[in-house]
């Protein structure tokens, strides 16, 4: 039989264990006499050992009078399990006076074994990664975008000057990722994707950062902070059957890995705004909040709370909105509670709930929960519960008024694309069927009230896209819908351009909010393949149609801005002195670029002319042939002049039918 | 940008696609082949039909004129070439042949046809040379087996030393036809050619492309100088003669047609500077992808012939010949 057949049998065979790997030392326990020692035990195992797997051995040794020592040694069945208990329980403590230190069995050996001189450790290398936030100093502040083209085969990053995207030095490269690119949430890091796992780029010339292990990787997160990156892949095996895998961005090592059971939706753990906690759901049962840099538990327990359905953070505040599913006994609940304290700062009862989804403010103002409610309940064959006649209410809680107040708005058509306006305080939803027509409407939010401001009337519109500085949006019908893309500015509600980009698969603002880019995405259609760029207005500025294939366009992210609300009003405030400045430099600038291109045209011609001049070199020496074979002189089609006949042809201009009896009469 | 053309003579001769459309030398006559079997040939004066070509029973792939206008030579799917005479139409030689002609052309010295025919069951891709001076010219002087990909396209080189022929897998090769061996072969595109056009002096030709692009290409050494990208395949491709301009044609392939094929006029003959490579100009009209096109002799004006049974003739106006690019 061949070897590669039977690589996972040969994997069972018991082996020796040269190493304890799974073996535990627990110290710090107090010291107990022989009438409590059992219970210490229990108490140990049941508290801290038992739920992380099974142990197979667990000793706490005495001294000659029956009294604990103070440590104890447990065995768990897997490697996997004693690390994953390790990393829990370390500094769990006990009571006021004891805390648990633990530390794995094969450690406690080296560090006996270990030399009596203390050597320093070797240095490691400095690894100088430049300056990684190089791209945001450039001369006129314009934004890189990158670009998946040639079928995914290849990968450029371009400077966004506008009409004139130059590609970056040295950032284009082939097979730089193996599905799509992505940026990291400020725009510091470009990452790849492998077979053997994610690699990092950044810095001036796009180099290596740091490089991730996990086989397949499928899908990526960030932390809001860019300090770690979490990553999934369906590949598990038994040896690391774990599915999830979190790594430290700067120094590539993994902080935790975890195990992926349920079903649910990427991502699976939901990042605080700074990146201190991270957080999933244990549908139906508890909420999961961990903290960094230990990854470990806050408090080192869950959050119990029965039949939880889905948690979100506020993008601004450590502040966690979870759902509560109705039950026969209860209503529905929306509760708001901050970390790391665990108080509720705001709950809300519902009724008659099917289902809620949580949207948030970009700058965390509001949170608008969307709550499916029907009016009359069944219960399926299996007691999975069946809705009928659903309507939508949203629950708009105002996060920065003194305790949070809540209020309510209803919409009886069905909704979809529900997205508030950044820095502003409207929203914006698609109500209504396709078949009925769909309509677009506006909300604001003001002091007292929710108005609605606008509705828009038989749009076929499927995405709605806010510019991230807020006040313009765009209204698009992507992929099946045609393209149509309409821009409005909601400062007063008017449409400033409707265009088209035919067959359009995706659309994305750049951070600042200037310009909008729609794509056909190869990866959905095969023809036509482009993006057209256009102005926050919705003027078409230039398309990006010479690159074949276009799969992925990606603006690069920008960190948020470091200056305050009050400066950012003092400058909108003295734009005319600033614009001055600017348009001066433009004008110079314009100048400049086709100052480049004439002479990059002027050198295309050069070329041109001295390869030409050698091919009529060969033309010329070949005419006497020429003249053989035809008998006469053809080389120019005026060359045998003597042969042309002069033509005059004739044609009417004008055809006239006259009856000759009804000619006028001439006078006499 | 170029704003005003000036409105296009339309030739409505044919009831199918239009396969290739070709002036004469001297640029007064067209001559138009299309997927019905009656070749036509105009005047490029005014549009009015000369006459049409009868004779063949399939679709005509092919047509040529040789340099004195005198004689007109046709390839068709009905497995036959044909030789005629122009003024009157007359039919003067048929060969037959394994499978349908794919390309057919004169010589320098317009004694000699050169036909390809298609790869079909049984028959590889042949290249035949006929020495037309013999009547009747039943057999071929000589021929050559093309045994990988087959000849999608196929002209004769300066001096008709080699013929240089384009095949299904983008390959371009020399072929010594007398001498049975390739002489050279260069594989510039990555799709099928579906046209090569000499430039009026036979020192270069523009190759145009099922991988959207067309390039221009020197003839003795099959050097690659110019790439024009396209985001559709290109059907055909001239240089020309007057300016440094060239014409690409093309369309969707069939099996992409979705609704957008629905957009008026979507098909466009687009223009680019031959030197640096930029689209400038499109010029809509035809409902359907675009097969054919050529530069008039002079370079005063351009035909195209689409999938829509239309072949139109554009005359350029003033602001055409004073563009110029900065």
């Amino acid at each position: 039989a061949r070897l590669e057949l039977l690589g996972d049998i040969l994997a069972e065979k018991p082996q020796e264990k040269k190493a304890i790997n799974n073996a535990l030392v627990l110290s710090g326990l107090p010291i107990v006499d022989s009438a409590r020692i059992e219970r210490l035990q229990v108490f140990i195992r049941d508290k801290f050992l038992d739920k992380h797997g099974e142990v197979v051995k667990f000793s706490m040794p005495t001294d000659e009078n029956g009294n604990s020592l103070g440590f104890a040694l447990c065995c768990f069945q897997t490697d996997q399990q004693a690390l994953d208990a390790l990393t829990d329980i370390q500094g769990a403590s006990l009571d006021k006076m004891h805390t648990l230190n633990v530390f794995k069995f094969s450690d406690f050996n080296r560090l006996a074994d270990a030399d009596d001189e203390w050597k320093p450790p070797e240095k490691a290398p400095f690894v100088d990664r430049g300056d990684l936030r190089s791209w945001l100093r450039e001369d006129r502040c314009h934004d890189q975008f990158g670009v998946l083209h040639t079928a995914g085969s290849v990968a450029t990053i371009y400077w966004h000057w506008p009409g004139d995207p130059q590609p970056v030095d040295s950032a284009t490269r082939n097979n730089w990722t193996e599905s799509r690119l992505h940026w990291s949430p400020l725009g510091t890091y470009l990452a790849t994707y492998h077979t053997k796992g994610i690699a990092l780029w950044g810095g001036e010339k796009f180099e290596q950062i740091n490089r991730f292990q996990h086989k397949n990787v499928q899908i990526i997160d960030f932390s809001p902070c860019e300090r770690y990156l979490v990553t999934f892949s369906p590949s598990v095996t038994k040896e690391d059957p774990h599915a999830i895998k979190m790594f430290e961005v700067d120094t590539g090592k993994m902080k935790r890995s975890f195990l992926h059971e349920q079903a649910a939706k990427w991502p699976v753990f939901k990042w605080s705004h700074k990146g201190e906690f991270f957080a999933r759901v244990q549908t139906g049962k508890a909420l999961q909040v961990f903290e960094t840099p230990s990854f470990s538990l806050l408090d080192k327990k869950s959050i119990s709370v029965q039949d939880v359905q889905d948690l979100s953070w506020s993008p601004t505040d450590n502040i966690l909105a979870y759902w509560i599913a109705e039950t026969d006994n209860q209503p529905a609940r929306v509760i708001l509670m901050t970390m790391p304290e665990k108080r509720e700062v705001a709950t809300k009862m519902l009724f008659n709930v099917a289902d809620c989804r949580m949207h948030w403010h970009p700058q965390g103002n509001y949170l608008c929960v969307r709550v499916n409610r029907y009016t009359k309940k069944k219960l399926d064959a299996d007691n999975t519960p069946k809705y009928i006649n659903i309507y939508t209410n949203f629950e708009v809680f105002r996060m920065r008024e003194k305790n949070i107040p809540v209020e309510k708005i209803e919409v009886t058509d069905a909704v979809s694309c529900f997205t508030w306006e950044p820095h502003g305080s409207k929203f914006a939803m698609v109500q209504g069927i396709a078949s009925k027509g769909l309509s677009v409407v506006f909300y604001q939010v003001n002091a007292h009230d929710i108005e609605k401001v606008k509705v828009l009337e038989k749009r076929n519109v499927n995405t709605i896209s806010w510019s991230p500085i807020g006040q313009h949006v765009v209204l698009a019908g992507l992929r099946s819908a045609n393209g149509g893309l309409e821009f409005i500015d909601t400062s007063d509600m008017k449409t400033t351009a409707n265009q088209e980009h035919f067959g359009a698969t995706d659309i994305e603002w750049d951070p600042t909010g200037r310009y909008v880019v729609t794509t056909v995405s190869f990866w959905h259609v095969k023809v036509d393949n482009a993006s057209h760029v256009y102005s926050s207005h919705g003027t078409l500025l230039y398309k990006l149609n010479k690159l074949e294939r276009i799969c992925q366009f990606a603006w690069r992210p920008r960190p948020p801005t470091l200056l305050s609300d009050e400066q950012i009003k003092n400058i909108k405030k003295n734009m005319k002195t600033y614009s001055r400045r600017f348009e001066k430099e433009d004008l110079q600038s314009s100048t400049r670029a086709s100052k480049e291109l004439l002479e990059k045209r002027a050198r295309l011609k050069t070329e041109y002319e001295k390869w030409r001049a050698k091919l009529l070199e060969k033309f010329r020496g070949e005419k006497q042939k020429r003249l053989e074979l035809r008998g006469v002189d053809t080389d120019e089609l005026d060359s045998n002049a003597q042969d042309f006949v002069e033509e005059t042809l004739e044609f009417p201009i004008k055809v006239e039918r006259i009856r000759i009896d009804k000619l006028p009469q001439v006078a006499e | 940008q170029l704003n005003q053309i000036m409105k296009p003579i339309c030739l409505l001769g044919h009831m199918r696609s239009i396969t290739q459309v070709r002036f004469n030398r001297d640029g007064d006559l067209i001559f138009t082949c299309a997927k019905d079997p009656h070749p036509s040939i105009w005047f490029a004066l005014n549009g009015e039909r000369l006459g049409s070509l009868v004779g063949h029973n399939g679709a005509v792939w092919c047509v040529d004129c040789r340099w004195d206008s005198k004689k007109v030579l046709t390839g068709s799917a009905d497995n036959s070439a044909k030789l005629w005479d122009t003024e009157t139409g007359k039919c003067v030689l048929s060969v037959d042949t394994n499978s349908a002609v794919r390309s057919c052309g004169f010589d320098f010295a317009g004694t000699s046809a050169m036909l390809t025919t298609d790869k079909t069951m049984g028959y590889k891709c042949t290249i035949l040379l006929y020495d037309i001076r013999q009547d009747p010219a039943g057999q071929p002087a000589c021929q050559m087996l093309v045994p990988e990909s087959k000849i999608t396209s196929a002209v004769w080189g300066p001096l008709s030393r080699f013929l240089i022929t384009g095949h299904e897998n983008g390959d371009l090769c020399q072929m010594d036809v007398r001498a049975q061996k390739v002489i050279r072969t260069e594989k510039h595109h990555k799709g099928a050619i579906n046209d090569i056009r000499m430039y009026k002096d036979g020192t270069m030709f523009v190759t145009a492309s099922k991988d959207h692009t067309a390039r221009l290409i020197d003839s003795y050494e099959l050097q690659l100088f110019k790439t024009y990208k396209t985001e559709r395949p290109v059907n055909s491709a001239d240089i020309s003669p007057l300016r440094p301009h060239v014409l690409l044609g093309g369309g969707q392939e069939a099996q992409d047609v979705t609704t957008s094929g629905a957009h008026v006029g979507k098909f466009d003959a687009k223009f680019f500077h031959t030197v640096y490579e930029e689209e400038f100009a499109r010029v809509k009209g035809h409902f359907g992808p675009i097969n054919s096109v050529g530069f008039t002799p002079d370079g005063r004006g351009f035909v195209t012939g689409g999938e829509d049974g239309f072949v139109r003739l554009h005359s350029f106006d003033n602001d055409y010949f004073d563009f110029e690019f900065e």
